[in-house]
């Protein structure tokens, strides 16, 4: 399967919440980082149907989506951002409800319950209220229900915002195994959750899409830029402040720094590999040189 | 659909305050026609109750098919007691020739529960022969000028009012306040604000929305829930309905009365419909009943356009009060305003005692077939403006001016 997106715009006001976004996808794990309001979101809403492009136009294996109707629908698992379901239903409940919305026939919707429940950790729990679920286990219950019905394309928005670490690599763990043979879309702004996930992944900001590729390329693009270097007078501190401080450690009085940056911080300062977050930080932190 | 109304009713209804709301209300209610019962009939404890007994014997020989002997018997006993107290000299103490206390009692009791009700009931065939006499000297004229709104109307009531009569005299009590009985109605309403005004809310508190709008099903859920709502408002309807027939026949303790003509009721001498009393019982709850689905519509409106449970619940009570006041204040005044008021629909025996006709394009039309389209129309709007404001609300764009726009969207 190809996603293709063709000069995607969406303004709100004066305002571009996505400006000519292009981009191919096929399958495997993307992840959209950026910042608050890169407009992350909105790509999804647009790709999802739940908001209409100002313009441009969405190609699935060379299909107009608007064209596909609610056959685009059925290929798709749709986790959207913060959702709570409802309180007073169990999770089995609905999950039901869920496949009946999706049109999903009883038999199958029963199997498939019976089949995604183990695999996102419920199974014990699907008797209880939803209401009494914790953040993660709602969450693992929002990708159980995004799975019902075999999508061919998942999409994730920000499913581990709020999560505790072990619930967040649980997470990661189960966007990894519902990856195989399917197009997973995951927009966080939480890096560490797609580095180990993502194949490729889109860096947005303003709207704008400012990188993509995949993550060892885009890590290897950054060499030269990252620096680490410790600091040993605490006065010098606030000289680094015009770089982009992507890790501080503080050891003893030494003070071990990570920066981003074209231009070396330091004469003594070393560099050293690229990570996601760097490339993150590189791209979508603040601009130093105002 | 009826799956999706599954869901819907375990979201919203099933649920033990509805179910205790429910049952308090409709105990309330019990009580209610009972005090009505006490307060208001002449069979009552509180006005004629001691002579009871006394009633159901006399009932037993002047009920039924109305007769010149009945009338003499009847005018044999009301008469001599009538004279008797005439100059208001004759002694207050018990007389044991008398039926009830004494001849004042006597005369206050014939008069009430037999007399008049009779005397209504055998005079009410010349005052339809003489509405439809007029009715046709009046057709004749406008026919002669040309008028021919006015010789339709004519020609309508002609039709309505002839050869009507009324054969039987029955104990008609029970109908008489049941009919003009509302506080069930309240209390329904009540219990359609409290179980709807979050109808809509619940998805976006869920932000649930979303994810609905991207399901192959989704969207029909706005009908889904417009249907369940309907139904649910339909049950409790009928559960209170049923309660209101049951309790004033037990409490008037009467099941008799149901083959009277409607107008053997005063208050609807002049009502179009030519049906028992039973049959008004059941057209009257179907149109209640499709007033309440108006009212059931403007709660969901608000549910649909606010995001707060607690705005809902005030919005929509304060739209149902503000609409019982109109139609209280507009008794006196503009029929057509009533008519758009969905109240009159509920307290219906304004559009049936009187049969008032309207100038439709040269057509005259009832004003219960204009109050029905108008709360059809009403209807219509809401459900459009449930379905623009539900998608419109979302958190981040106005889905019905975009969206996909093929498929089922």
């Amino acid at each position: 399967m190809k996603i293709e997106f063709k000069n995607i715009s969406k303004r709100y006001k004066n305002k571009y919440a996505l400006k000519e976004f292009s981009f191919v996808i096929e399958n495997g794990v993307y992840g959209i980082l950026g910042t608050n309001g890169a407009g992350k979101t909105t790509l999804l809403n647009i790709f999802m149907g739940i908001i209409k492009s100002d313009s441009g136009i969405i190609l699935i294996d060379g299909v107009d989506v608007k064209k596909m109707g609610t056959d685009f629908l059925s290929q798709i698992g749709y986790l959207p951002q913060s959702t709570q379901f409802y309180k007073n239903f169990t999770v089995h409940e609905f999950l039901k409800y869920m496949c009946v919305l999706k049109g999903i026939a009883k038999e199958e919707g029963h199997r498939r319950i019976d089949e995604l429940l183990p695999l996102v950790n419920l199974d014990h729990d699907r008797q209880k209220k939803i209401g009494a679920l914790s953040g993660g286990m709602k969450q693992r219950l929002g990708i159980a229900q995004a799975m019902l019905g075999y999508p061919s394309i998942l999409v994730l928005d920000e499913p581990t915002a709020g999560l505790d670490p072990q619930e967040r690599i649980r997470f990661r763990n189960l966007i990894s195994k519902f990856a195989e043979n399917r197009i997973v879309l995951v927009a966080t702004h939480i890096v560490p959750d797609i580095e180990f996930i993502a194949n490729e992944v889109i860096i947005l900001k303003d709207g704008l899409l400012l990188k993509q590729g995949r993550i060892d390329t885009i890590t290897k693009e950054l060499y030269g830029k990252v620096w680490s270097m410790v600091l040993d007078d605490q006065h010098l501190l606030q000289e680094m402040d015009r770089y982009q401080v992507s890790n501080m450690m503080r050891d003893g009085d030494a003070l071990h720094l990570r920066i981003v940056g074209d231009e070396r911080p330091a004469a003594y300062a070393e560099n050293v590999d690229a990570n996601l977050e760097d490339v993150f930080l590189y791209y979508c932190g603040e601009d130093k040189n105002d | 659909m009826i799956k999706l109304m599954k869901y819907e009713i375990k979201k919203h209804f099933l649920k033990l305050p509805v179910a205790l709301i429910i049952l308090l209300f409709l105990i309330i209610n019990c009580f209610k026609i009972i005090d009505t019962y006490r307060e208001k009939s002449i069979l009552s404890d509180d006005n004629l109750g001691a002579y009871k007994s006394v009633y159901w014997e006399c009932y037993k020989e002047f009920g039924g098919k109305i007769t010149n002997e009945k009338i003499e018997k009847l005018m044999s006993i009301y008469r001599p007691a009538l004279e008797k107290i005439a100059d208001r000299t004759l002694s207050t103490d018990y007389d044991k020739t008398s039926y009830t206390y004494n001849a004042y009692s006597d005369e206050i009791f014939f008069r009430w529960c037999f007399v008049d009700e009779m005397k209504y009931d055998y005079y009410y065939k010349n005052y339809a022969e003489k509405l439809v006499s007029e009715a046709k000297q009046n057709l004749e004229f406008y026919q002669s000028v040309g008028n021919q709104y006015k010789y339709r109307e004519s020609y309508q009531i002609a039709e309505k009012f002839v050869g009507r009569k009324i054969n039987a005299f029955r104990y008609t009590e029970k109908y008489l306040y049941y009919v003009q009985y509302d506080f069930s109605l309240l209390l329904i309403l009540l219990i359609c604000i409290y179980s709807l005004a979050n109808m809509f809310i619940v998805e976006k508190e869920a932000e649930m929305a979303n994810l609905l709008l991207t399901l192959k099903n989704g969207r029909k859920i706005v009908a889904a829930k417009v249907m369940t709502s309907f139904a649910f408002t339909a049950v409790v309807c009928a559960l209170f309905w049923i309660e209101d027939f049951v309790v004033y026949s037990c409490a008037f303790r009467n099941f008799g009365g149901n083959s009277s003509p409607l107008y053997a009721l005063e208050i609807f001498k002049n009502t179009a419909l030519n049906v028992n009393l039973l049959q008004y019982s059941v057209i009257s709850a179907w149109v209640k009943a499709f007033g309440m689905m108006i009212m059931c519509m403007i709660i969901l409106l608000f549910s649909s356009m606010l995001r707060n449970t607690l705005y809902s619940y005030v919005s929509s009570f304060v739209t149902v009060v503000s609409l019982i006041y109109l139609h209280d204040l507009e008794l006196g005044g503009s029929r057509l305003l009533q008519i758009v008021n969905p109240i009159n629909l509920l307290v219906n025996r304004g559009i049936f005692k009187c049969y008032k006709l309207y100038n439709i394009m040269g057509y005259p039309v009832s004003e219960f077939a204009l109050s029905m389209l108008c709360g059809g129309l009403l209807l219509l709007l809401l459900y459009i403006g449930i379905t623009k404001t539900t998608y419109a609300n979302l958190p981040i764009d106005r889905i019905f001016r975009g969206g996909r726009q093929n498929g089922s969207h």
